[in-house]
């Protein structure tokens, strides 16, 4: 069964697509080997145009989905997959699909590709590709092909029903924080809205909605407590906090396109003692097993997906 | 298949199937209207209870609260929409009623919402 996990801030550059790309890196290899399926809802299509360079670049790359797509299309979506789980919703129809093998999709029997829609969004024409691939999908629910959907947020909404409908569907939501003054309120105040959303699911849907935070990209060096500073800042509100942190995100970017597990890696690294970058290792370790850690309270839970399924 | 993605698996195959009707019965209609509390609280009345601030609105003060000080219009193909179908809320406006009376002091943007929909 899937799980929907959510990476959201609404302030803008606060980490939220690097992030996602850390996650279904590391999530879709090993020792994880999750299916994952990336939903970005960002207009600048990030998630998508990454994806798609990298896998234009590189030979081997971790298998994952991305598919990009505007938020109605993904509030239609949800909305049909609760209507009626009977019905032909096909999220494939209402955006571009990436298949985890990318340009190899046609052989490799996977999913669609329809980038003349890329253009007509982004205005880009580098990303039209050479011809449309074709792809096996026979319909019913898209998603139970994944373990996890991981939707990266816009860093703002212009409808706050379509923020409330993408936030109160999520089996998990995941804030990435910058610890400092400003970002502290703005944050504060988002997560007063994920708490209400989150209730209104508990209320409604009979749901849990898992909530943590993390802090990313801070600039204190030595003394700075991790642990502290979050308590201090979001302790009050009942999260999970992630006992990790990532300090500079740019690094982190560089890192997503490597085809060895980044997880590993870092341990590799740490244990022969010959990378420079063993703080990063460090915090990378580290905020994988948070992740794990998350991940693994999320299921056997139900969500909302399993709502769907079983809807009379 | 990983251990990791064995392990959880495994976890979800003790989860018990979450049955939810998409439309509500007629005795379930009827308890709305009473105020009775919803099926889908049963397991969880107590910690909710605890948690909730107010209980959902009587169907009076809906009515009363609609007619005084609610002209919202909200777009069909949102969670609203989602959720007013599941749970059987009569109307739009009394689940943003329902909103409004459980989360008045946290839930700015909802206010805010519903504040520039009024001044329309």
């Amino acid at each position: 069964m899937s799980r929907i996990i959510t990476v959201a801030n609404q302030k803008g550059g606060s980490g939220k697509s690097t992030c996602v790309q850390i996650k279904a890196n590391i999530f879709s290899q090993d020792p994880y080997n999750l299916t994952i399926l990336v939903i970005d809802l960002d207009p600048q299509v990030t998630q998508l145009q990454t994806r798609w360079e990298d896998l234009q670049i590189y030979d081997h790359l971790p298998t994952f989905d991305v598919i990009t797509l505007s938020v109605e299309g993904y509030i239609e979506f949800l909305e049909n997959l609760i209507d009626d789980s009977t019905s032909n919703n096909n999220i494939i129809d209402k955006g571009i699909l990436i298949g985890r093998n990318g340009l190899d999709a046609k052989n490799r029997n996977c999913f669609a590709t329809n980038f003349k829609r890329i253009v007509e969004r982004s205005g880009d024409n580098d990303l039209v590709a050479d011809e449309q691939i074709l792809y096996n999908y026979n319909g019913g629910n898209f998603l139970e092909n994944y373990d996890i959907i991981l939707i990266d947020m816009p860093g703002s909404i212009k409808s706050d029903t379509d923020l409330s409908s993408i936030l109160t569907t999520s089996d998990g939501v995941i804030i990435p924080y910058k610890p400092n003054p400003k970002d502290k309120k703005s944050t504060a105040t988002f997560i007063k809205i994920l708490k209400s959303m989150a209730e209104v699911r508990k209320n409604n849907f009979n749901l849990d909605m898992q909530i943590a935070a993390y802090i990313n990209e801070h600039r204190n060096t030595k003394n700075f407590n991790v642990e502290k500073a979050l308590t201090d800042d979001l302790g009050s509100f009942d999260i999970q906090l992630f006992n990790a942190h990532l300090r500079v995100r740019n690094t982190y970017v560089e890192l997503d396109t490597m085809s060895a597990s980044l997880f590993q890696k870092a341990i590799d690294e740490m244990k022969n003692k010959k990378d420079n970058n063993v703080n990063q290792n460090i915090e990378l370790k580290n905020f994988t097993k948070e992740l794990e850690k998350y991940i693994t309270n999320l299921f056997g839970k139900p969500s909302i997906l399993n709502l769907n399924l079983q809807t009379a | 298949m990983s251990d990791f993605k064995t392990m959880l698996n495994k976890k979800d195959s003790d989860l018990k199937p979450k049955i939810i009707t998409s439309e509500p019965t007629t005795q379930q209609q009827i308890n709305k209207v009473n105020n009775v509390d919803k099926v889908t609280k049963v397991n969880n009345a107590t910690k909710i209870k605890k948690h909730t601030k107010s209980a959902k609105p009587s169907s009076k003060e809906l009515a009363d609260f609609e007619t005084t000080q609610l002209r919202v219009s909200v777009k069909n193909n949102d969670i609203l929409g989602i959720i007013k179908k599941m749970e059987g809320f009569k109307s739009m406006n009394d689940l943003i009623t329902y909103f409004i009376k459980n989360h008045k002091t946290d839930n700015k943007f909802i206010n805010g919402y519903i504040q520039s929909e009024m001044e329309k």
